[in-house]
């Protein structure tokens, strides 16, 4: 039965010679739909890329423009509250000089005078720098192949595929 | 398939090879022909840029968290030669809002673009409501689209607008003489700015920025410089400023300098010096401050202290034992010390005194006895220990050290053992003169004087620890020579006192030298002092040069004191002394 069919298919080819034809021409179509899947999904990769490596560099714009506004902001601040426009606006809305003969001091059991300026934490460990974009948003797809196949470890699915580096310690309260 | 249709596919085919041979003909041309290293340098402009990032610099603020120095935003205007369509246009608008000069801006939005020019600076350091004014114009201009006829500005394209952060003192000019300036050219100048100016830069760094986005790296992270918390209390440095200024100007003085200084730390709280500049306005400063004059007389200038040295001459005469608060003194009206005669101020005998009359009259004769009786060897010793003639290590830039002759050099005579014992022939800066009295208002340690109270590098702040740099006489001295000058002050009624607070201090009349001898009439005039005398908070040290309205400290110096002390006791909160010894008690 299996000698019979093998004969029939090899009568078949001779008989029509499109049917070479077509064979060949689905094997190039077979090839060009996966070049094509290939090529598109590479496409797609590389337009996210761009798209994330874009939308960061216009974020990191934006992070200088904020710090050039919170300096801006803060210089403003402290001219707006300096020593000499108080003064003026004290004297504007009728308060005078204070004397050591205007006071009355009176004990207060417990009172601590406010403290003088602590604007940061004191020393103590370092706080470890952690990279500010992942790799994972500048790579490509033969950039991450390639990292997988040198490290099949880290194949460990797509759930850590964007996963972002935590710090190693955390900072002191 | 006939031959026709073979043909025919035969022939497409070859077009399509030959088309193909073409293009890979084409690339190889590009890839390797005469032109392929322009393009590839073309594509190496464009494909980045080198970027320098300077960190922000440091902030600095008073010790109460007030800030004194900080940065703002401000652009540097540029053309893009190769988008500029209306160099006219350009030229007027930079005329109108900025005052440019009209020719010379077109002339640089009128040039050929090259491969060495493609873009031309304007002008720098302009204030962000200018540029919104010529953003805004700009963006007009755009949304109208085209170029408007019977327009004097038709287009700014190609004005490019780049920001960078400067320079701000929110405080104008004070303190100014403490902090310094830190110029457009990126170097820090006297006070702060130029002792710290490496902490307070940061450290740049040059990056490469791709325009890739596939080759998106993410900025470093650039630390900014460290921030500095001063030991200056805003209050009072304002507070000193306008007291100077006015006494200054009552006195009809030269110039004048005031120091506040904590003697339990060496914490410098107020440090007001004339002249002062605006150091927003630094380009100005030759206008101000001419000559020789120094930025901060406070570390900058010596002078020839006078009477007020002579606290330190009794205090090394206590602590070594020569004399004793009752040891009785005739006083003559002259002494001759190493073959040079020695008068007192009013060239008067005063007859039979004890150490605090000495003290109180202010005695020439007398403070030149007791230092013949110590002795050079012990009196120089005493001296040296209280840092005269050295520098004291204050952390502001341009401090100079004064001079102090001492037996063994080529120019010390033994009359110069008299002279000294009064402040004559010895010269000290002020910030000298305050460290050492610190020593008899803080049970006889100097502390370092410094300006610098904490350091917030990384997010951390650090506080250096006060220094102690010396211990010329004990506590019991310290607190004798401290009473000495309370009953002095008060006998005398002078004028320094402060009603309801203890008081120790001294005045100081000095003549002036000058090539030919001592000026007579031209004095400078001082008062340094401490209190309350019983648990010293402060030491103030007042100097008005050359003042027109009377030559003696005692009327110059001492009122300008009292009224510092006056408005100090309520910036730093010191009650009256019955109130804070009843409040001491358990």
């Amino acid at each position: 039965m299996f000698k019979a069919a093998k004969r029939s298919l090899l009568q078949a080819y001779p008989n029509a010679p499109w049917r070479n034809q077509a064979q060949v021409i689905g094997v190039f179509a077979v090839g060009v739909v996966i070049t094509a899947l290939l090529a598109s999904v590479y496409l797609a990769v590389s337009v996210k890329a761009a798209n994330l490596g874009r939308e960061t560099q216009e974020i990191q714009l934006e992070i200088l423009d904020l710090q050039r506004k919170n300096a801006n902001l803060e210089t403003q601040l402290a001219s707006l509250t300096s020593a000499t426009r108080m003064r003026i606006r004290a004297e504007k809305l009728g308060f005078r000089q204070l004397t050591s003969f205007d006071l009355e001091y009176l004990p207060v059991p417990g009172y601590t005078a406010a403290g003088e300026a602590v604007l940061a934490p004191g020393p103590g460990p370092a706080i470890a720098d952690f990279q500010q974009v992942p790799p994972e948003l500048n790579q490509t797809l033969f950039d991450w192949l390639r990292q997988k196949i040198e490290n099949p470890e880290t194949f460990t699915g797509a759930s850590n595929l964007f996963s972002l580096p935590q710090p190693e310690s955390q900072p002191e309260p | 398939m006939n031959t026709n249709q073979n043909w025919r596919l035969t022939t497409i085919g070859l077009a399509f090879i030959g088309f193909a041979i073409l293009i890979f003909f084409q690339l190889s041309r590009i890839q390797f022909g005469p032109q392929a290293e322009y393009l590839r340098r073309q594509g190496d402009i464009y494909s980045g840029y080198w970027l320098t990032v300077y960190p922000a610099r440091g902030h600095i603020f008073d010790r109460w968290g007030s800030l004194l120095a900080g940065n703002e935003t401000v652009y540097q205007i540029g053309l893009d030669l190769a988008q500029v369509s209306d160099p006219e246009g350009i030229a007027y608008a930079l005329n109108l809002v900025l005052g440019e000069d009209y020719d010379r801006v077109f002339a640089l939005a009128n040039q050929d673009v090259t491969d060495d020019i493609r873009y031309s600076i304007i002008t720098d350091f302009v204030h962000y409501q200018k540029v919104e004014q010529l953003d805004a114009l700009k963006k007009t201009l755009q949304s109208i689209g085209g170029e408007p006829e019977n327009q004097p500005i038709k287009s700014l394209s190609g004005l490019t607008f780049s920001p960078h952060l400067t320079r701000s003192y929110p405080e104008a000019d004070l303190g100014s003489n403490v902090i310094g300036f830190y110029s457009r050219n990126g170097e820090g100048y006297f006070g702060v700015e130029e002792k710290y100016h490496e902490l307070l830069s940061g450290q740049p760094r040059e990056i490469w920025v791709s325009e890739d986005p596939n080759q998106v790296k993410d900025l470093p992270n650039i630390p900014p410089g460290a921030d500095l918390v001063l030991t200056i209390d805003r209050e009072v440095q304002e507070m000193l400023e306008e007291v100077l200024d006015e006494s200054v100007k009552r006195n009809g003085a030269e110039a004048g300098t005031i120091i506040v200084l904590n003697p339990k730390n060496g914490e410098i709280l107020g440090l007001a010096s004339s002249p002062r500049i605006d150091p927003n306005r630094y380009w100005e400063y030759g206008d101000l401050i001419s000559g020789t004059t120094p930025y901060n007389r406070g570390v900058s200038k010596t002078y020839e202290p006078g009477s007020i040295f002579k606290i330190l001459t009794m205090a090394a005469a206590l602590d070594s034992k020569t004399v004793n608060p009752s040891t009785k003194f005739v006083d003559t009206g002259r002494i001759e010390v190493g073959g040079a005669e020695i008068l007192n101020w009013n060239q008067a005998a005063w007859g039979e005194q004890d150490m605090v009359g000495c003290m109180q009259h202010s005695l020439n004769v007398c403070l030149a006895w007791v230092a013949t009786q110590m002795g050079a060897s012990t009196f120089y010793d005493y001296m040296s220990m209280f840092g005269i003639g050295h520098t004291t290590g204050i952390d502001m830039a341009g401090e100079v050290s004064g001079r102090l002759k001492v037996p063994g050099d080529s120019d010390w005579y033994s009359a110069d053992l008299g002279t000294n014992s009064f402040g004559q022939g010895v010269s000290v800066t002020p910030v000298q003169m305050i460290s050492a009295a610190s020593a008899l208002a803080n049970g006889g340690k100097v502390m370092a004087p410094h300006i610098l109270r904490s350091l917030i590098n990384n997010g951390r702040q650090y506080n250096p620890p006060p220094q102690l740099i010396g211990t010329p006489i004990s506590a019991e001295t310290a607190r004798t020579i401290t009473q000495m000058l309370v009953v002095s002050l008060e006998d005398e009624a002078s004028r320094a006192l402060v009603p309801g607070y203890s008081l120790a201090g001294k005045t100081g009349t000095a003549e002036i030298p000058t090539p030919y001898g001592y000026n007579n009439w031209v004095t400078n005039t001082s008062f340094v002092g401490w209190g309350p005398a019983d648990d010293p908070q402060f030491v103030v040290f007042i100097w008005l040069e050359k003042p027109s309205s009377s030559i003696w400290g005692s009327i110059v110096a001492a009122p300008v004191f009292s009224e510092v002390v006056q408005r100090l006791v309520v910036l730093m909160d010191i009650p009256p002394d019955d109130i804070r010894i009843q409040a001491s008690k358990p």
